[in-house]
Order: structure tokens, then sequence, then C-alpha cells
């Protein structure tokens, strides 16, 4: 990746430390991170390892301890504004979606935050979103319930690309669907790429592995290793690195050897 | 997860009206208001009017509920005192309730720091008994039925703010209003549009308990001559004129006592039904 594109994410020792029964616990300790417009990059890492928490930073729902971000080459902190260029996509597709308020003002509600106040606008945009992520058109006017987790989480994709973000992050969005459902998504995800640029935070390697262009891998807080998609998955330096992939459930193929696990890594 | 999750549940009156505390509590509440409403006319008495019959006569066929020391007929000074009552209540609910719900939706949008601060403060002034709390402010307003409808709805604040905050701070939370704040939805939308939907169930229960402890406030506090003046008629006022007589004329004491306590007990019969309609772990069934 040695365009002469600026980045759009551009990330330099980020640090979080959360304080929790008066201990400090460091979440993140000096994490490095560039994404190029309209890039897919997988950060993956066992539960804990702190990729939720770049998201997190990134979308402005928690604050850095230190470091440097730049959002499109303006720095984030203070930037309330320069927020609204990030979208967020959620792992409980429920959760995410306001269970009072129909589908279609949702988006409405999200593009009002940008600036955009014609409801009658901002509606017809919506219906054209939900279109595009195959949703029936009466969609607009009805409520989350009424959806399947898979359905959920295609609203949540048109919601969060709604205001044609630079950056979205997607924190685990498929890890809480059925497996079934979980292509679908991914299919969608990978339609999304080359309108914006992504943070997909996962812990499943295969879905990684099917819809990055480059891998970040992160244990404890700190980057293991970082490299385009396909060098990390055949030839993966780090042992962390290895036992992750070693993880992916595989059919037909036994495993050999004295392969190690994560958990036998992390013990 | 995906097929399964719940809809909201949502309150709908015909079926509340099935169950039967809050059909108990409701009709009692019906007999309240209309007396309130038609008071003046369905009186057989002017309630202001002394020697509508002997002075301290009992209950009987002229005058149901008796009469009182200056010979003013009971039945009457109590259905106008219903007004009174359930005035000063409504106004107080509705002026402390408005004022708790924006002051807990907000303690839930402060910086952790000063959240601490703000939930301390609610918590010092809750802490006193609500009526001791009105009792205190009207003392320093003066009395007065308008005073004291202020000071009950100032000493509802703490209680309605707490409940308020604990419910918005659950909502908080949860990722679809961190994808409102992520939209850069300003906070004070946030909590209008967001998440006051999303809590506005709960504090109807939650207001419908305040009121009974506002009644309950507005007869102690003119009881003790502080809140609706005399010769006004209010439960708490009559209680306070017949105490002087509760060995010869008990009933001067008894029917507006019983005034207060099954007015109380509907609120409080309405309250727990909705919270049993309402509660996300299952619907009780009961009768």
């Amino acid at each position: 990746m040695a365009d002469a594109t600026p980045p759009i994410v551009d990330i330099r020792g980020l640090t979080k430390t959360f304080r929790a029964a008066g201990r400090q616990i460091r979440a993140l300790d000096g994490v490095d991170l560039t994404l190029a417009p309209v890039e897919t990059l997988g950060i993956v890492g066992e539960s804990g390892s702190g990729k939720s928490t770049i998201g997190r930073i990134l979308a402005g729902l928690e604050t850095a301890t230190g470091g440097e971000i730049r959002l499109a080459g303006q720095d984030l902190r203070g930037a309330r504004g320069a927020a609204a260029k990030v979208q967020m996509i959620f792992q409980d597709p429920y959760a995410s979606l306001n269970p009072r308020m129909p589908i279609g003002l949702q988006i409405h509600e999200t593009l009002r935050g940008s600036g955009h106040r014609d409801r009658v606008a901002n509606l017809a945009r919506a219906a054209e979103l939900l279109a595009r992520v195959g949703l029936p058109p009466d969609a607009l006017q009805r409520y989350a319930h009424e959806f399947s987790g898979g359905q959920r989480q295609r609203i949540a994709i048109a919601r969060a690309m709604s205001t044609d973000p630079a950056v979205i992050v997607a924190d685990e969005p498929v890890s809480a669907l059925d497996v079934s459902i979980r292509g679908q998504i991914l299919d969608l995800m990978r339609q999304m790429k080359g309108h914006t640029a992504c943070l997909f935070i996962s812990h499943d390697m295969a879905a990684v592995a099917s819809l990055c262009d480059r891998i970040l891998v992160l244990n404890r807080g700190r980057v293991v290793e970082t490299g385009p998609t396909a060098q990390i998955i055949s030839n993966p330096r780090d042992p962390y690195t290895r036992a992750l992939l070693e993880a992916i459930p595989r059919i037909g193929r036994r495993r050999t050897g004295t392969g190690s696990t994560p958990m036998e890594t992390l013990a | 997860m995906t097929d399964t999750a719940l809809p909201p549940r949502r309150f709908r009156l015909p079926a509340a009206l099935r169950h039967w505390s809050i059909a108990t509590g409701a009709v009692i509440l019906a007999v309240v208001v209309l007396a309130a409403i038609l008071a003046p006319w369905v009186a057989p008495y002017d309630p202001f009017r002394m020697g509508s019959g002997p002075r301290l006569s009992p209950p009987g066929a002229a005058h149901w509920f008796g009469t009182d020391e200056l010979g003013r007929d009971l039945f009457s000074r109590v259905l106008l005192g219903a007004r009174a009552s359930l005035g000063i209540g409504l106004a107080a609910v509705v002026a402390g309730l408005g004022l708790g719900v924006s002051f807990g939706l907000v303690i839930a949008f402060c910086p952790a720091r000063l959240k601490g601060l703000l939930l301390r403060i609610v918590d010092v002034v809750y802490s006193f008994p609500d009526t001791l709390l009105a009792l205190a402010l009207v003392a320093f307003l003066g009395p007065g039925a308008e005073n004291a409808t202020l000071a009950i709805a100032i000493s509802l604040i703490p209680f309605y703010a707490r409940v308020t905050y604990g419910l918005a701070a659950v909502e908080r939370a949860k990722p679809y209003v961190e994808a409102a704040q992520i939209a850069g939805t300003a906070p004070t939308r946030i909590m209008r549009v967001q998440v006051l939907p999303n809590i506005l169930q709960s504090l109807i229960v939650i207001g419908s308990i305040g009121f009974s402890s506002a009644i309950l406030s507005a007869a102690g506090l003119s009881f003790l001559g502080l809140g609706v003046q005399p010769p006004s008629p209010e439960w708490g006022s009559i209680l306070a004129s017949g105490r002087n007589y509760i060995a010869r004329a008990p009933w001067i004491l008894i029917f507006p006592g019983l005034a207060i306590c099954l007015t109380v007990l509907s609120f409080n019969l309405i309250g727990d039904g909705i919270r049993d309609l309402t509660d996300p772990k299952g619907r009780r069934r009961r009768g």
C-alpha cells in the first residue's frame, strides 16, 4: 500500500486506560494505525484485546488517554463536528435500533444530526437506502421488533451509510447473527467497499479474511502484526496471529501436529 | 436470538381495565374525581353555610356524614374537599414530574464527575421524607394553597429525578443512543426523542405513585394549617377542625380520613397494576 493518497484515518500512539475498582487497566498501549480512503481494515484479536476500544474512540464514544488521531487530516480531539464523518454498526442489531421509533424516522434522525433537516427529503433518502440493502418499501413505517436479526443489521447498515460517512466502524457486525445470515451481511458489506473506508472489528478470522484488504492483529492493547490480508493469512509471522488462524474451524482438514490453540498460547 | 426478541411491551387501556387492581383503583378514583367535579351540583347543602343542621349531629338520613362543630353538612364539605385535594395533588405531580424528569435526564447525560455531584445532592434531598420537606418549604414560603402546591411539587422532584436517572442511564448505555450520539444529535434532542419515549411507560407508573404521596402531603399540610385555609374545605383541614371533638363526634375525622385513604389506595392500586402489566419479566396474572 504505497500509494500517494493520504490516509483518511491516521492514528499514532493511541493509549486508553480504564479505571476499574481502583485498578488501572490498559486497554490500548500505543497503537498505530492508518486507513486509506475506501480501504477495509480488519482488526482482529481476542475479547479484551482492545479492538472495540479503537472503534469506539474513533466514533467519539470514548476519549483517548493519549496519542493522536487524525481524521481526514483533522485532529479528532475537540472537533466534535468531525465525528459525523464516522458512523458505526453495532454487534447487537436489536439494541442498536430504537424500539419505539419507526425505521424511517431513525434514519431521518441520523441525517438530521449532520444538518439535513428536511424530513421529507430524509425519508426519501431512507427509502432509497432501505431498498438498496434489500428491504421492502414498507420498512420505513415499521418498528425494529418487526424485523429479523439479519434485517435489523441491514437497517443498521443503511442508517450508517445514510450520511455518506468517510469511515464506518463495524464492531462485530456479524457475530450476533445466525451463520446462514452472516454471509448475506458480509456480502452487503462487500458492496459498501469502494464507497467508504471501513474498520471491521471481529474475532472471526474467516469473516475478516473474506472481506478485508488489510489486517491488523491486536493482543492486549498492542499491535502484534499488520499487513495485507493474503500475507497475514498465508504467512503469519507472529505466534499469536498463527494461534488465531489455527482457531478457524475448517471442514475436511484434520488438524495435525501440535498446533497450539489460542487458549494454550495465552495460558 | 434473531426472531425471538419481544416487541416493546405496550400499555393498552382496555386490557389494563381487566386487571383487578387497576379496575378497582380506577372505579374508586372515578368516584372521587366525579365527586370533585360535580360537588357543587350534588352536594345536598351549601358546604360553607353554618347551621345547616344541629351542631355535631351524627350521620343520619338528613346529614349522611353528620355535621361539624359549626353545624355545616360534612358530606357536602368532603365532596367539595375532593376538589382541593385532587387539584393540589394533580398540580404538584404535573409540576414535580416535569421538573424531576428533566433533572433526571440531564443528570444521566452529564459527564461522570458532575453526575456524581448532582446525584449526591439529589440523594441528600431525597433522604428527607416528602411531607417533612414540603413542610419545611411551606414554612419558608408561607402558608396557603398555592404555596403548599409549590412546596409539594418541589418535594417530589428528588424522587422523580432519581427514578428517571436510573431509567435513563440504562437506555443511555444502549447502542441506539450511542448511534444517535455518533450521528451528532444534540444531547437534549437525544433525551427527548430517543430516551424519553422508551422510559415514558415507567414514568407513568412512577407518576401515579407520587400522586398518592402528594395527596397525603396536601392533607398533612392543611391539617397543620399550612395548606388550604379555613373555611375552604380540604380533607386535611376538615380533619384538623374536627380533632378537638374526636371523642364526641368521631365522624368529623372518620369521613375525610376515609376519603384520603381511599384516594391514596386507588392510586397505589393503579400504579401497582400498571407495573404488573408492563413488567418485562412477564405478566403475573392475578385474579
